[in-house]
């Protein structure tokens, strides 16, 4: 029963991630297509919310897992490190491109409100408009959308059928 | 071909909440907003997300009616209350969350007094900026409730 229980809380954590994933990712698509100023510091307040509410989630998520591995005793199972391995992928892969991306556009917006990427804290200027215009172009969303997509599809496999 | 499906099923419900989170972060910030262009950058999240949204609560209730008769499910009465949830939390999430998003985004307008609606939107109108938050308790518990359905199938 108490596996359950943690199983159950595992499960609403992964889908209270991806409800705020979500807002995240709409934001990212939403800086693609707005540019003008007031459009962007609304999305960027709503990637403020779902990157807070998404890193609680994937807590909650992140340890009822390993209390799980545990409690099953799969981790002598492949299918678990193939999933943590996945988890390390994706999380690189959407910190490099995504949280990266963000950062960038978020400093070039309001360099008083926001932190400098490592290699523009030693600028003597502050960003212009036109640092803006190219940090805001160099947004991937299609890309991250597949890649996480994808990681997702094996993660459900992973975890739904423990082929290995 | 049950796991297939099953498969099918929790994927677009986790397709549905990516979807449903942008609604959700829309409707929350809608009540910080008043300048046109930022309820426009609102607006066009919620028109690119719309089909998404539609499409993918529309396979998850196909595939899982179709789990129900693979499973035999049907006798139980865990699935159809899962699905009555569903209907009722989709009217309460339509109707009030349309209300507010019409009417502070300036896409609908007040019905007047007598007419079709006048009534709900009234009740509408009552939640006011306290919208967001009581769609978003709604929400949760009749997630906590489907969960356990389908999880626990209890009866």
């Amino acid at each position: 029963m108490a596996y359950q229980i943690i199983l159950y809380l595992h499960i609403a954590s992964a889908l209270g991630f991806f409800l705020f994933h979500g807002a995240t990712a709409s934001a990212t698509f939403g800086l693609k297509r707005e540019k003008g100023q007031a459009s962007i510091e609304v999305l960027l307040r709503m990637r403020e919310l779902g990157s807070a509410g998404g890193f609680l989630s994937l807590l909650i998520m992140l340890i009822s897992g390993i209390v799980l591995a545990f409690m099953g005793r799969y981790w002598s199972d492949i299918w678990i490190w193939a999933s943590i391995a996945i988890f390390l992928v994706i999380g690189t892969v959407m910190g490099a491109s995504g949280r990266n991306y963000f950062d960038r556009v978020s400093y070039a917006f309001d360099s008083e409100k926001y932190k400098a990427p490592k290699d523009k804290k030693d600028d003597p200027e502050p960003p212009t408009e036109d640092d803006l215009a190219v940090e805001l172009a160099k947004g991937r969303p299609v890309m991250l959308t597949v890649t996480g997509i994808a990681s997702l599809v094996l993660f459900l496999w992973l975890m739904m059928f423990k082929p290995f | 071909m049950y796991d297939v499906i099953l498969f099918l099923h929790v994927a677009s419900v986790v397709g549905y909440f990516l979807v449903h989170g942008a609604f959700a972060s829309v409707t929350f910030a809608l009540n910080r907003e008043s300048q046109p262009e930022r309820l426009q950058a609102l607006e066009n999240i919620l028109d690119s997300t719309g089909p998404w949204s539609l499409g993918s609560v529309l396979v998850t209730v196909v595939s899982g009616i179709v789990l129900m008769v693979m499973g035999n499910w049907w006798r139980d009465a865990w699935p159809w209350l899962s699905l009555l949830i569903l209907i009722v939390i989709g009217g309460v999430m339509v109707i009030f969350g349309g209300i507010f998003l019409g009417l502070r985004l300036g896409t609908e307008e007040m019905p007047a007094k007598g007419e079709r609606w006048y009534r709900t939107v009234q009740w509408g109108l009552r939640l006011g900026s306290r919208t967001p938050l009581f769609l978003t308790a709604t929400g949760l518990a009749a997630l906590v409730l489907i969960l356990w359905l389908m999880m626990f199938k209890p009866f």
